[in-house]
């Protein structure tokens, strides 16, 4: 009879528990709706997430599964953004693929950000097809 | 490769390190790389591997690396990833390099596609004596490919002796470690309706991405505007319901691979392509211009939040 009282006891809490459990959310699955985005003020990006590092880009040579490592990086890298800008003029000395043929080799010592193909250090990188 | 080739790296850890033996030994492996798996040059390893279509062929091992890639992602994208679209490409006129193209014309399609073609899956590997086997009557183009492998060695080659670099061949970009000035790359999506203008700038951390575009290499045949993105399912130039695909994967195949295949399969298939492939990031640019990013990502993402708050 104990032993009874006792799994019934258990069994009631165990019930109470899972009612007041935060319950689990349910990612939108209407995977066929796009959202377009027009071309105005720049998007809102999503809230931070721990970054997913792609630095295992070379450590698992060979296989083309990914591998996310949830660490930190060396600075703050936000997820793939994109912000979609007024179209402007661009600057003549970015790298503009197609039209400088065979130009490589700008180098940077510890200095500039990402790659430049033309001007001053820091300019951004372009990729528009091929 | 007919692009333009950019490098740039930066030794965060050696103020002042002269990084040109390391810019010159990749520029080095770009020019080798490029004279093996170019259709142009007569004596390239593809070209003699096309010309030996039916008979098994010593071929290296990077090239049956390659083969073996190709056909693990045309089975992948269900047939929307195709590189024995050669015999098309020719038809609608891309028999010489664009250059030749666009200064000499071209002539009018020869015949429609023949209704009896060989399957890329049957293509063979022997691995072990180093050789393959194109079935009779195949001819096969790599640019889908193989532009992302020579990219990615390059900028192997520059990692080593470097803290961040970013290799790019006709905007099909890797990305690796971090740029010390803003500790992310950015990157431009060209607007394909003007080279000159960006639609959008992605910033990403280590990674490659690359775009495909119907409105980069084009030409006329016989007054109709053609491009160099056949539809594996029609051997014409695909009628697709965007301008351009960027895809930011973890590795530049898988990149090059599923931007053609989301162009080319368009709304229709997008949804299923992408969600076989969690780990990819994509931005498709309509003719008017509006940009939409897959919303799989979105969701991933928000899953992924979840699982890291807990």
């Amino acid at each position: 009879m104990w032993i009874g009282g006792t799994s019934v006891f258990t069994f009631l809490v165990g019930l109470a528990m899972l009612a007041h459990a935060p319950k689990p959310v349910q990612p939108n699955s209407s995977s066929s709706q796009y959202q377009a985005v027009a071309v105005g003020p720049p998007l809102q990006t999503l809230a931070p997430l721990a970054p997913l590092d792609f630095s295992g880009y070379f450590q698992d040579a060979g296989s083309q599964v990914s591998q996310f490592n949830i660490q930190e990086p060396p600075t703050a890298v936000p997820q793939p953004q994109i912000v979609v800008q007024q179209p402007a003029s661009v600057d003549p000395q970015q790298a503009s693929t197609g039209k400088k043929k065979g130009k490589a080799g700008k180098q940077q010592s510890g200095a500039s950000g990402s790659g430049s193909g033309g001007g001053s250090g820091g300019g951004a990188l372009t990729t528009g097809g091929s | 490769m007919n692009a333009a080739v950019l490098l740039a790296a930066e030794d965060a850890g050696q103020a002042g390190a002269d990084l040109g033996p390391e810019l010159q030994a990749a520029r080095l492996l770009i020019e080798q790389s490029e004279s093996r798996f170019s259709r142009f040059l007569p004596a390239s390893e593809l070209t003699r591997l096309n010309a030996s279509a039916g008979d098994w062929h010593a071929v290296s091992r990077d090239l049956l690396d390659l083969l073996q890639q190709s056909r693990d992602f045309m089975e992948e994208t269900g047939g929307l990833f195709d590189p024995s679209i050669l015999g098309d490409l020719r038809r609608a006129g891309y028999d010489r390099s664009l250059d030749e193209i666009r200064k000499d014309g071209v002539e009018p399609a020869a015949g429609p596609r023949p209704s009896q073609r060989p399957d890329f899956r049957q293509v063979e590997i022997d691995s072990e004596r180093g050789r393959g086997r194109l079935p009779s009557g195949m001819a096969i183009d790599l640019g889908g490919i193989a532009k992302g492998w020579i990219v990615e060695k390059a900028a192997q080659l520059l990692s080593s002796q470097t803290t961040a670099c970013a290799v790019s061949a006709g905007g099909d970009i890797v990305c690796v470690g971090y740029p010390v000035e803003d500790g992310n790359w950015r990157v431009s999506i060209e607007d394909p309706r003007d080279s000159t203008q960006s639609v959008a700038e992605v910033r990403m951390g280590p990674g490659a991405i690359v775009t495909s575009s119907v409105a980069k290499r084009s030409w006329k045949q016989a007054g109709v505007l053609r491009h160099h993105l056949i539809d594996p399912r029609t051997g014409e130039p695909a009628t697709t319901d965007w301008l351009s695909v960027t895809v930011v994967a973890p590795r530049i195949a898988t990149a090059e691979v599923y931007a053609k295949a989301l162009l080319i399969g368009g709304e229709a298939r997008a949804p299923q392509l992408a969600a076989q492939r969690p780990e990819i990031t994509y931005y498709a640019v309509a003719p008017d211009g509006t940009v939409a990013q897959n919303p799989h990502r979105v969701e991933y993402m928000n899953a992924l939040r979840q699982v890291i708050n807990q």
